[in-house]
């Protein structure tokens, strides 16, 4: 895990702060040449090898220090369940777990999560038996285009877990931040209290 | 009258399994051997010309295997019939923030991000025009649709019945710039062999991607195929292609192997469409005892400066919702530095009808008539539009069924009298309007030596339900369970469906597939009685009687054959039938129709505004899928309280650039937002020709929305508010 070390935060965060301006506001608006780009080029040229728990089972892949979890699951590792909505941690839709903590795996960068246990929602299902909250959501018609519904459940089904009031103020304040534009919100309410009496 | 409290009611959704475990693929889940990726740099001004553009640091970077800018990329035919025309990587002249300049082809997604990032230009900058108060001088009246999207109309003499009607209103609306926002942003995957393309597309509309496509590829039709098996969300955004869709394919061409690209979110707010600000003025005039005596309805939508063709029909509820004699509307469109405007639920009524009820409401209490008694009094006896008779029209049956169900007679008629601790609280209601659209579709059925069922068209599952809605149309006709119907979509090579949008699909594609099905029983039972292993051999065709797949001899219940015999011994092993579905002209019309019945509260110190009881009342014709047709429902008005409170993309005044371009900054309806709903299906089933008796619902249902929470607020803290999204501020002290 050289490459990692030799990559401080500061230094990450710098070179992504600067290329984030220069796509936001353009550096020739400023009136001034776009600077530091050769050694954010630099940063992301590297590459580590990262090795999880995915789902039970032990996965890797050699990969640049910029690419996000998100990335990581659906490109090296050809797991697609998880899904890219915004990129930016605005509305849930690949959340994950990480260690039995459900996380945006957009925010959450692939080389910070070595060694660590991730769970997607390919991996929810035993076997054929569906987990209680997706068949619940299949029964309360809790999706529509059915985007967002990976994060939806993944973060549903924590929330079973860490005793939220099954009140709607409760799965409200829980379930915030999983944007579903379809709108199918009374309906997910609906199937974690289903989920929540079977379970 | 059928309520549909229960969510659980009717049959699950055929492809739920697939949704809740991740295996449902979406278009950037399509994996390709050698796949590449392509992200658009943007510009970073709205209007001028790019001077000098810089792509060294990005040919540079690791991972990248091209870049192209209108000065390297080979242009495209401009193919014409696109809602935004491919401007982009075409010439250096900038028409709107963020347009594209530059594409970055690289192994990667995280890749071709980082690379885009470092592509720099230099810009000649002309002063954007960023508002409609700038735009409003350059306004034109836009060119005409069809028979009912026109620019202008006039009946009777509206500005002298206004005149004179002893009770008027002069009333400006405006409403806001507002973003579609599919969690799955537009996505493209393009896959060439030889002179033949595949192009995987979040899309609404895959027949007209391929036909588009073939014209800007330069290729014919058929070497296009293209193919989606879920979209993730699309509410009008994904109608057809965009330019990132024929770029995508063509960057494949170029590059020898396939590509896939998905905007970002940032650039979901201006190469995908949205729904243009409108500034609205309606004068209405009425008699003393609230019946209409004229209306003109004056709209001003925005548009863009490089494409005039998208309108917002906003005036278009005054010609028909209500009976009045005497009605003149216009619309016309301002031009501003800003991407193609497109449909976006529910366009043209829905965003009329803020104008028009939050009108009447006000006249309501004027008048010292109940607001819904003042629609009672106005319920058009015939079209007056097109000076045609009704085929069904059930506006009066949507009011008293609200006003019932929602307690109305309970609510105080007196604005700013309901309180509950520290808020304020208020009842209001509003119509609900869109046409009744359908339009041409084909359906393919078959059966096979296994027994079983396919039906197929050329449509999309954006997710309103429609593999559901067709399994159910086909297994109703059949006999059988809706798991014995397999549903064919998402594919271009099958038989062609209009738009996924409009509302037209259960009515259009539901029918040429119930078409499809009888076809397939005729052909059936004509070919069994001619074939010569059949136990109906040589009987009479009209002697066989269908029991689900089973087709029995009506005189001699013993001679019977199943669909699986009669395909196994057919040429081919299977048998096919085609269903064609052409709406005829009736002269008669109808309308989907509704009323929304909303309970706000509204916390004055604080200014927090809180939805806390919907009801929707709708006449859409006969109900094919219950669990489905309610969700379209209850999400629809759960995009009305988004309309009504949060939703609008602000564009700096200064340099058109979107300020909010996100989740984080221009907010939707999440869950703390919405209350549980309640929604009523009214038996209204369509008797103008339609086997299937469906009306439209998906947008119909998001109508009427916002000027019933902007009339319950009003009832609530006695504040009469024009401009939406109705903001926290408006509401203060």
């Amino acid at each position: 895990m050289s490459d990692k070390d030799e990559l401080t935060r500061r230094e990450f965060v710098e070179g992504t702060g600067v290329l984030g301006a220069a796509v936001v506001i353009g550096p020739q608006l400023l009136g001034r040449p776009a600077a530091a780009q050769i050694s954010a080029t630099n940063v992301v040229s590297s590459e580590a090898d990262v090795t999880i728990t995915l789902n039970g089972q032990a996965a890797s892949a050699r990969i640049r220090p910029n690419v996000t979890l998100l990335d990581m699951l659906r490109e090296d590792l050809a797991l697609t369940g998880t899904k890219k909505g915004c990129n930016q941690g605005g509305c849930g839709a690949c959340t994950v777990w990480i260690d039995g903590q459900r996380a945006n795996a957009c925010m959450t960068l692939a080389i910070m999560q070595d060694g660590r246990e991730i769970t997607t929602i390919e991996g929810l299902a035993e076997g054929d038996d569906l987990h209680p909250l997706q068949q619940a959501f299949i029964e309360n018609d809790a999706f529509q285009c059915g985007f967002c519904t990976s994060g939806q459940i993944m973060s549903g089904a924590k929330v079973l877990e860490e005793g939220v009031p099954t009140t709607d103020a409760g799965l409200t304040e829980a379930m915030n931040g999983n944007i579903c534009r379809c709108s199918a919100y009374p309906q997910i309410r609906a199937a974690i209290r289903d989920a929540a009496r079977k379970g | 009258m059928t309520t549909l409290t229960d969510i659980k009611t009717g049959p699950n959704r055929v492809e739920g399994r697939a949704k809740v475990s991740g295996g449902a693929i979406y278009v950037n889940d399509t994996l390709r051997p050698n796949l590449a990726h392509v992200a658009f740099a943007g510009s970073a001004i709205a209007s001028g010309r790019i001077r000098a553009i810089d792509t060294r640091a990005a040919e540079a970077a690791p991972g990248v295997i091209a870049v192209f800018t209108h000065e390297t990329l080979p242009p495209l035919t401009e193919p014409g019939g696109m809602r935004e025309p491919i401007v982009a990587l075409h010439g250096d002249r900038i028409h709107y923030a963020d347009q594209f300049i530059a594409a970055v082809v690289a192994d990667t997604t995280a890749a071709a991000e980082a690379a885009a990032r470092l592509i720099t230009a230099e810009y000649d900058i002309d002063t954007p025009i960023a508002t409609l108060d700038a735009a409003e001088a350059t306004a034109f009246e836009p060119e005409q649709w069809n028979a009912f999207r026109t620019p202008t109309s006039s009946r009777g003499d509206a500005d002298g019945a206004v005149a004179s009607a002893p009770v008027q209103i002069d009333w400006t609306v405006e409403t806001a710039m507002r973003q579609h926002n599919p969690i799955e942003a537009n996505t493209t995957a393009a896959e060439w062999d030889g002179d033949r393309v595949t192009i995987w597309n979040a899309d609404q509309y895959i027949v007209e991607t391929m036909q588009i496509a073939a014209r800007a590829l330069g290729i014919p039709e058929e070497n296009v195929t293209v193919l989606v098996d879920y979209v993730g969300g699309a509410y009008g955004c994904k109608v057809g292609p965009w330019p990132h869709t024929i770029l995508t394919a063509h960057i494949a061409r170029l590059v020898g192997r396939p590509v896939k690209m998905a905007l970002s979110r940032r650039q979901m707010y201006s190469s995908a469409g949205h729904m243009p600000a409108t500034r609205q003025r309606i004068r209405i005039g009425l008699s003393d005892d609230g019946r209409l005596q004229g209306i003109v309805h004056e709209s001003l939508s925005q548009g863009p400066t490089h494409d005039p063709q998208y309108c917002e029909w906003a005036a278009m509820p005054s010609r028909y919702l209500y009976d009045c004699e005497n009605v003149r509307t216009q619309h016309l469109v301002a031009p501003m530095h800003n991407g193609a405007p497109t449909t976006m639920r529910a366009p043209h009524e829905g965003v009329g009808l803020f104008a028009l009820d939050t009108a009447l409401d006000d006249v309501s209490y004027r008048l010292g008539i109940d607001p819904v008694e003042l629609r009672l009094r106005n319920i058009p006896p015939r079209d007056q539009h097109f000076d045609i008779p009704w085929s069904t029209n059930a506006q009066a049956e949507v009011y008293h069924a609200g006003m019932e169900a929602f307690g109305w007679a309970d609510r105080p008629a007196e604005a700013g009298t309901l309180r509950d601790g520290d808020e304020l609280v208020g009842i209001g209601m509003a119509s609900a309007l869109r046409p009744n659209s359908k339009t041409n579709a084909e359906a393919r059925a078959s059966v096979d030596a296994e027994g079983r069922i396919t039906v197929a068209s050329a449509t999309s599952e954006i997710g309103t339900g429609t593999p559901t809605a067709l399994s159910i149309v086909a297994a109703e006709e059949l006999g059988l369970p809706i798991e014995r119907i397999n549903v064919l979509m998402g594919d271009s090579t099958l038989p062609p469906a209009p738009y996924v949008a409009g509302s037209v699909t259960m009515a259009s594609v539901g029918s040429a597939v119930l078409l499809a099905v009888r076809a397939l029983k005729d052909e059936l039972g004509r070919i069994a009685v001619a074939q010569g292993g059949s136990p109906l051999f040589g009987a009479d065709a009209a002697s066989v009687t269908f029991h689900g797949d089973v087709l029995i001899h009506s005189d001699d219940p013993s001679r019977r054959d199943t669909f699986a015999s009669i395909a196994a011994r057919a040429e081919g092993g299977a048998i096919f039938a085609m269903g064609r579905f052409a709406p005829e002209q009736t002269g008669s019309n109808s309308r989907s129709l509704g009323a929304q019945f909303v309970e706000v509260r509204v916390d004055p110190l604080i200014g927090r505004i809180r939805v806390s009881r919907m009801l929707g009342v709708f006449a859409v014709g006969r109900i094919i899928s219950p669990k489905t047709a309610r969700s379209q429902a209850t999400g629809g008005m759960i995009w009305g309280i988004g309309e009504a409170l949060m939703e609008k993309t602000d564009l700096d005044p200064r340099t058109a650039r979107p300020v909010n371009a996100s989740f984080l900054d221009n907010y939707v309806p999440v869950q703390g937002d919405v209350p549980e709903i309640d929604v009523i299906f009214l038996d209204d089933t369509d008797r103008d020709p339609n086997p299937l008796g469906s009306k439209s619902i998906g947008e119909v249902v998001s109508t009427g929305v916002a000027p019933a929470i902007a009339n319950a607020i009003y009832h609530a803290t006695g504040k009469r508010l024009n401009k939406l999204p109705v903001t926290s501020e408006m509401v203060l002290g």
